[in-house]
């Protein structure tokens, strides 16, 4: 009951006037950001600071870098269905069967399913924030280097199994990624990695040349090889909104993707990318075909997407509960408040209720108004698959290039860009899938990390991670899945005969 | 043709994990199991891209020949110009500056491999380029190059 | 032409959104005219034409911060982002890039044109300071960068967890003797300040401290709050949240005075373990042959931001007292720092050697 009034009060802030403006700005300008290749939430919200602080309200202000976050995560679905271009790590695995769907000429209920699970995700998300947030916080404390590495290679496993590819190649590409995310100078001792001395190397590639080019640089060249007058994806646009049978099949997707979003978000790191890879092999487990995972099942799409949008209402509980940042660009917000004197952490709720309550009714409020926003934006944005490949293909390589020059205000990332785009390629010709190596990519710095650290910590023994509750039940599920997928084979190769591996 | 371009990539893949094997060891301090090293993980690593490609090589290599060639008849001709085009786009950025760079980069995609109408040319040249020019430069204020002109 | 409609149709739309949402946001002006940020612009006035005397900036100005946003040396950064418009007309960007224990920041700005636009922040911290004699470093402090000025010294402290049985050093040292276990200790960053402190701990009462480095700060106060290692150091500011919320408790401080931000907290020497080191050093840095215009401007404009009051205040708020010291004294403050720091580390037996 406390609660509920609590909240009250908190939607009387976020619905003053000053407040509903600045969460609409937010939101609006997150859309953009999520949409555009290259600058990413964290980037934007450090540009944004200044602004933020002559706004002299710590309340405005969460509620306004808030709107930022959550608003890009929703963006981000919207080039990796149409374009194959995910922005962001955490819509590459919506942009699989995005795509896919996209292709098919059902790009309208792709996005229109992204936006109403999103927006379903993000207010379960808030709902469970409000009521269980600060128990739920604990978990992020139960996490040391042992329960990430079980974690991270039970989120690699499940990589290597995105998509219909084999797994054997999944692995070659992912051992790839890891290696790509290798170079560089290492981050927890300062040695240089593969550098050969160069500068431009010691900072390492960076997640968005990567994405860009062997998703959507090799789309383009691989669209090229075909006629040029055909369209990029397809001249028929199909309906806008999903059928019957689309909702049906992903009505289960988008709870199931809330939940396991919602929980699996509050981990600092990487949240949002695991919850969305766990919630597509639990999708393609629960599917009725599950064979057309990979080739645009809209339950692939549904569950992830929904998934990474209650990740990112998630993630903002350890912040305001016990003062933990769990990103880039929630770290950024937890220094904005700190330097306007405002403390995050279990104290928030007593000294600053305004602010705390107050950015929590923002969210609700916020995902209203970006359902609003983007359900319209679907018909807009299928008409943009109408234009003429030869016409669209520079657009698109025009604003890559452009987003991949503003990484850093260097060439260097423009030429990574189109480097890995022939490398996608020519891996793609030959049937490999880019996705288990752009996980591979995002998960391999904390999987170092943590591996270090738990051999550390056990003074050289794997046991480590077997006799901890959390790590022992991530790694007995990793091995039940490859005998399962083992058995699987088996049993399929005794009634067809011989099943490839390859 | 398939088969061929299969074997050179497997033994690109597999030489490559070797070589980052070897590195790890020689360059990097893989260090000891209590105390790992900055090589520990890349020649973990190394090692997973070596034996998983060395597998994939096997088992390409006992398969029967595809006989489909890499590329179709004159599938390369675009491919090629394009990714020319899109070279020397970068090439010419910084001292171009954004906006010759790009406008010329629309251009001569549009005329070279689309083959599109005049007008059509024109107008997206011109909408593309400044559209993007407004939404980095002057909404999200992120600089880009600027070489001959001021933008 | 029939597509050429809905198409123009949409970039109208999409643009006439972004214009409704740009006049409403006051977004930080950045002059158009201005020169790339890197490569072309034009190199410093050759030696014989005399440099003008006076030099402001006419677009905005990067700091680049070493290492991870929320860590005490972005908040510094953030600090002076917050006051940073009284006193300067161009805009400033705090830019994060860490990584390395900040070597990756480091060298950034020290390969960034010495044209004004990128200077360094936290020069004096573990790259600079620790990392140099504890490991093989292709970075070297004195041939990268130069000093500009001093803003603040952050001095290291131990904390436990809040149920920890440790409530001093005393504890943790009699516990090690009794049980002869090993002492897990996370540390930010490999080498770098606080994990000299911890070594040091470890040298001088002859516990055996396993320390657990983290690729920035968030992630060691993460793991020592949730109890996955017995004790960890980090700067009074990365404490202080999670030292209000009483998640943790602190022991120790390493430096020869009590940190006046923290007052209770005891030194490692009142407690008989004889340690003590100068802490990090936040400096802010300017890449080698910048013009003495420029480095006059900066020297000036960092010296009104840290008389300013509010900046002041903010800066004790978290933790950091503001010690402002000048291009001369600053320099000679930097070689002490190294200096001590490397006979420190001599005397430990710790100096790296190939």
């Amino acid at each position: 009951m406390e609660t509920i009034q609590s909240l009250l009060g908190g939607f009387a802030v976020a619905l003053s006037g000053i407040n509903l403006l600045f969460g609409f700005l937010g939101c609006l300008l997150g859309t953009v950001v999520g949409v555009l290749p290259g600058l990413g939430p964290a980037a934007t919200i450090s540009l944004l600071l200044p602004v933020v602080y002559a706004m002299n309200s710590p309340a405005t202000s969460l509620i306004f870098l808030a709107g930022i976050f959550y608003g890009s995560m929703y963006g981000g679905s919207t080039t990796s269905i149409l374009l194959n271009l995910p922005g962001e790590a955490a819509s590459v695995v919506t942009a699989i069967d995005g795509h896919e769907m996209a292709k098919k000429g059902r790009a309208g209920a792709a996005l229109s399913i992204a936006a109403i699970g999103s927006f379903i995700a993000g207010t379960v998300g808030v709902i469970g924030m409000s009521f269980i947030g600060p128990p739920v916080a604990e978990l992020a404390l139960k996490f040391g280097a042992p329960e990430y590495f079980a974690l991270m290679v039970l989120g690699l496993l499940l990589a290597v199994f995105l998509t219909s590819g084999s797994p054997l190649k999944g692995c070659i590409m992912l051992f790839l990624g890891i290696f790509l995310a290798n170079i560089g100078i290492d981050p927890l001792t300062g040695r240089e990695r593969f550098t050969f001395g160069t500068l431009e190397l010691m900072g390492g590639f960076d997640f968005v040349t990567i994405a860009m080019g062997m998703f959507g640089l090799s789309e383009i060249l691989l669209t090229l090889e075909k006629e040029v007058s055909s369209e990029f994806v397809t001249t028929k646009i199909g309906r806008l909104w999903p059928t019957a049978k689309d909702w049906m099949e992903s009505k289960w997707a988008i709870i199931r993707g809330s939940i396991i979003g919602f929980f699996v978000g509050v981990i600092p790191g990487g949240g949002a990318v695991v919850s969305s890879l766990v919630s597509y092999s639990v999708e393609r487990k629960f599917a009725k075909h599950p064979e057309e995972f990979g080739k645009g099942a809209i339950a692939a799409v549904a569950g992830p997407e929904s998934a990474n949008n209650g990740a990112s209402s998630s993630s903002f509980i350890p912040l305001l509960t016990l003062g933990i940042p769990c990103n880039a660009s929630i770290a950024m917000i937890y220094a904005a408040l700190l330097v306007q004197g405002i403390t995050p952490g279990p104290f928030l709720l007593n000294d600053h209720p305004d602010v705390f309550w107050g950015v929590i009714a923002s969210m609700y409020i916020g995902n209203v108004i970006l359902v609003i926003l983007n359900l319209p934006l679907v018909g807009v944005w299928v008409k943009l698959l109408k234009i003429p490949f030869g016409i669209l293909a520079p657009l698109i390589v025009m604003i890559t290039a452009v987003g991949c020059y503003s990484l850093e205000n260097n060439m260097f990332n423009v030429f990574a860009f189109i480097g890995f785009g022939i490398f996608g390629y020519i891996v793609r010709k030959l049937d490999f899938e880019p996705g288990p190596l752009l996980m591979a990519f995002i998960l391999s710095p904390l999987m170092e990390n943590s591996l270090r650290q738990s051999l550390m910590l056990s003074q050289g023994s794997f046991s480590i991670f077997f006799t901890r509750p959390i790590s022992g039940s991530f790694m007995a599920t990793f091995f039940i899945v490859i005998i399962w997928q083992f058995i699987s084979k088996f049993r399929k190769s005794r009634k067809k005969g011989p099943v490839s591996f390859l | 043709m398939m088969t061929k371009v299969h074997r050179i990539v497997g033994i690109i893949f597999t030489l490559l994990g070797l070589y980052i094997s070897i590195y790890s060891f020689t360059k990097l301090e893989v260090g000891t199991i209590t105390k790992p090293g900055a090589g520990f993980f890349t020649f973990v690593c190394g090692t997973g891209i070596f034996i998983s490609s060395a597998i994939w090589l096997f088992l390409s290599w006992r398969k029967k020949g595809d006989s489909t060639p890499f590329w179709g008849k004159g599938e390369w001709i675009n491919l090629l110009l394009a990714l020319v085009i899109t070279f020397v786009y970068a090439l010419v950025m910084e001292p171009l500056g954004y906006a010759i760079s790009t406008a010329l980069f629309i251009l001569l995609w549009q005329i070279v491999i689309a083959h599109s109408k005049p007008l059509t040319i024109i107008l997206f040249t011109v909408l593309g380029t400044g559209a993007m020019y407004f939404l980095f430069e002057k909404l999200l204020s992120v600089p880009l190059p600027n070489g001959l002109l001021p933008w | 032409m029939k597509k050429v409609i809905p198409l123009l149709l949409v970039t109208i739309l999409l643009s006439s959104l972004l214009l409704s949402g740009c006049g409403n946001k006051p977004a930080p002006a950045v002059s158009s005219s201005a020169p790339s940020p890197s490569g072309s612009v034009p190199a410093a006035p050759a030696t014989g034409s005399e440099p003008p005397k006076e030099w402001t900036p006419e677009r905005a100005i990067n700091i680049i911060v070493p290492y991870t946003a929320g860590g005490s040396s972005d908040l510094l950064g953030r600090a002076i982002e917050k006051v940073w418009s009284k006193y300067c007309e161009q805009p400033v960007q705090i830019v994060n890039k860490p990584g390395g224990g900040g070597v990756t920041g480091s060298v950034y700005v020290a390969n960034s044109p010495p044209d004004g636009y990128t200077l360094g922040l936290a020069y004096g911290s573990g790259c600079d300071m620790s990392m140099p004699f504890l490991q093989e470093l292709e970075y070297d402090p004195f041939e990268a960068l130069d000093p500009l000025c001093l803003i603040s010294i952050h001095t290291v402290m131990v904390g436990v967890p809040e149920n920890s049985e440790f409530n001093s050093l005393a504890d943790m040292i009699k516990w090690s003797d009794e049980t002869g276990k090993p002492i897990t200790a996370a540390s930010s960053t490999a080498n770098g300040t606080v994990d000299l402190v911890l070594q040091g701990l470890a040298y001088s009462t002859g516990a055996n401290i396993v320390i657990i480095p983290h690729d920035g700060t968030a992630g060691s106060i993460t793991t020592l709050v949730g109890g996955q290692t017995m004790i960890g150091g980090a700067h009074p500011s990365d404490f202080l949240p999670q030292y209000k919320a009483e998640r943790i408790k602190l022991i120790g401080v390493a430096t020869d005075e009590r940190d006046s931000s923290m007052p209770d907290v005891p030194t490692l020497k009142e407690q008989g373990v004889d340690f003590s080191a100068w802490g990090s050093i936040k400096g802010v840095s300017v890449p080698k042959n910048m013009p003495d215009n420029i480095k006059k401007y900066y020297e000036k404009l960092f010296k009104q931001i840290c008389e300013d009051e509010e900046f002041i205040k903010i800066m004790n708020d978290m933790g950091q007292p503001v010690m402002y010291e000048d291009i001369e004294t600053f320099t000679k403050t930097f070689k002490n720092a190294s200096e001590d720091y490397r006979n420190l580390i001599d005397n430990l037996g710790l100096t790296y050697k190939k």
